[in-house]
C-alpha cells in the first residue's frame, strides 16, 4: 500500500486516487463531481454531495442489487434536491476503486427511495457526507481531475 | 395534540387508555373509526375488537361519552408511565405529524431520557427517520443500543445508522478506471435519460429500460448507470 498524500509527520492522508469527471447530473447549469464506485458490488457512477445524507442509490439501480437488500430500516424520509422521498435504509459495502494506490471499502448507510406513483427519479446516485464521506479523508486536484481518498484512522 | 385519559370499552370491559386530543376533538370519537392514536398501558402490543369507545375530556371530567367504533383497533403500546400521560413523547409525535424537523429536534432536546425504556428509543428513532431528522436518528439508535445492548431492534438500528467504517483493499489498482471516466466525461451527454453499460472505456449497450442492460454479455462487469435527462 502506498501513501499518495502524507502529513508532514508521515501519517497517511490519502491511500488511493481515482479520476473524476464533471457532469451536469441533476440541475441545469450546475456542475457535479462524478466518480466511479461500487455499490453492493455493482460498478456505477455517483455524485459527490458534501451537503447530503447517506449513499443514495438510484432506485432502478437497486434492482441490480436485490439479493443484498435485506432487513432494512423502513419508513425513512429524505429530502433530496428539494423533493421529499420516502424509502428504506440499508447497510452495504461501497467501494471507492483506486487507479493508483489502494481501493477503499466503506461500510455505509445506503438510502434507496421507493417512489410514489406520481414521482419520477431523475437524479443520479449520490455519495453524501453523513453516512459516507464523514469518515473519509478526501482531496480534489481540479487540474488533473483527481479525487484522492483515505480512510479515517487507517494506517 | 395532547394526551388525555380515556376509557375504551371492549365488549363488557372498560379499560383505561390515553387518547390524543386533536383540534379540540378526540380523533377516535370524531371519526368513529381511526383510533390508532390510542396508546395502551403498559408496554406491549395488542389487537382489539371493539364495538364502542368511551372517553372523557379534560374539560368535562367525570362525564363519559360513548360512540360506536365498529372496526378492529390495533394499538401499538409504548412505555407510558402508568397514570401519567407521556407529554414529552406526545410533543415528539406532534412535531413528526407536522413534519417539522426543527420542532422535532427541539422537543427531543427537552426530553428526559434517564428513565426511558427501549421502546421509547425505538419509537424516537422511527419518528426521527419519518420526519427526516437523520442525525437525531443515529444518536438515539446508538445511545439506545448502548443502554439496551440485548434489544434486537435497537441493535439493528444502530448497525444500519452507525458511522461508516473503512477498510483498505489490498488488491491491485485498476488502470482501466481512467478509460471509463474518459468515456463518461466525453459521451454521457449523448445518452441522457438512458441506462448505459461501459467497460474499459467501451460502451457495451444502452437502453431506457434497465432490464435490457441485463441482457448484454458481461453486463455485470460493466459500469452501469442512468444518465440523468
Amino acid at each position: 500500500m502506498g501513501d499518495l498524500i502524507q502529513y508532514s509527520d508521515g501519517e497517511s492522508f490519502a491511500t488511493g486516487v481515482i479520476n473524476y469527471y464533471i457532469g451536469q447530473q441533476d440541475e441545469v447549469d450546475t456542475d457535479r463531481l462524478c466518480i466511479k464506485v461500487q455499490i453492493g458490488g455493482k460498478h456505477t457512477i455517483a455524485v459527490i454531495d458534501t451537503g447530503g445524507y447517506y449513499v443514495i442509490c438510484d432506485p432502478e439501480l437497486a434492482t441490480f442489487l436485490s439479493p443484498l437488500l435485506i432487513d432494512p430500516l423502513g419508513d425513512t424520509k429524505l429530502e433530496i434536491r428539494g423533493v421529499k422521498f420516502h424509502g428504506k435504509l440499508y447497510r452495504l459495502a461501497v467501494i471507492l476503486p483506486a487507479k493508483e494506490g489502494s481501493s477503499l471499502e466503506v461500510d455505509s448507510t445506503v438510502f434507496i427511495p421507493e417512489l410514489r406513483p406520481e414521482q419520477k427519479w431523475n437524479l443520479p446516485s449520490f455519495l453524501g457526507f453523513h453516512g459516507f464521506l464523514e469518515r473519509i479523508r478526501f482531496a480534489v486536484d481540479p487540474d488533473r481531475s483527481l479525487f484522492y481518498f483515505g480512510g479515517l484512522g487507517e494506517s | 395534540m395532547m394526551l388525555v385519559d380515556c376509557d375504551v370499552r371492549v365488549g363488557s370491559l372498560i379499560r383505561p387508555f390515553y387518547a390524543n386530543k386533536l383540534k379540540n376533538e378526540y380523533k377516535a370519537a370524531a371519526t368513529n373509526q381511526d383510533v390508532s392514536d390510542l396508546l395502551e398501558r403498559p408496554t406491549g402490543t395488542v389487537d382489539w375488537y371493539s364495538e364502542s369507545i368511551a372517553y372523557q375530556t379534560e374539560e368535562t371530567p367525570g362525564r363519559l361519552f360513548t360512540g360506536p367504533v365498529g372496526t378492529i383497533i390495533r394499538a401499538e403500546a409504548d412505555s407510558i408511565v402508568i397514570g401519567q400521560p407521556d407529554h414529552e413523547m406526545a410533543q415528539l409525535e406532534k412535531a413528526a405529524d407536522r413534519e417539522d424537523v426543527r420542532e422535532f429536534v427541539l422537543a427531543l432536546g427537552q426530553m428526559d431520557w434517564r428513565e426511558r425504556k427501549a421502546a421509547d428509543y425505538i419509537k424516537c428513532v422511527k419518528l426521527a427517520l419519518s420526519v427526516g431528522a437523520h442525525l437525531a436518528a443515529r444518536k438515539f439508535a446508538m445511545e439506545g443500543n448502548e443502554r439496551y445492548p440485548d434489544h434486537p431492534a435497537l441493535a439493528k438500528m444502530a448497525y444500519i445508522l452507525a458511522p461508516p467504517k473503512t477498510r483498505i483493499i489490498t488488491s491491485l489498482p485498476d488502470p482501466t478506471l481512467s478509460a471509463d471516466n474518459d468515456w463518461f466525461s466525453k459521451h454521457s451527454h449523448e445518452y441522457r435519460g438512458q441506462w448505459v453499460a461501459v467497460i474499459n472505456g467501451v460502451l457495451l449497450g444502452h437502453s431506457t429500460d434497465p432490464n435490457d442492460i441485463k441482457k448484454i454479455p458481461n453486463w455485470d462487469k460493466a459500469t452501469i448507470t442512468r444518465i440523468v435527462e
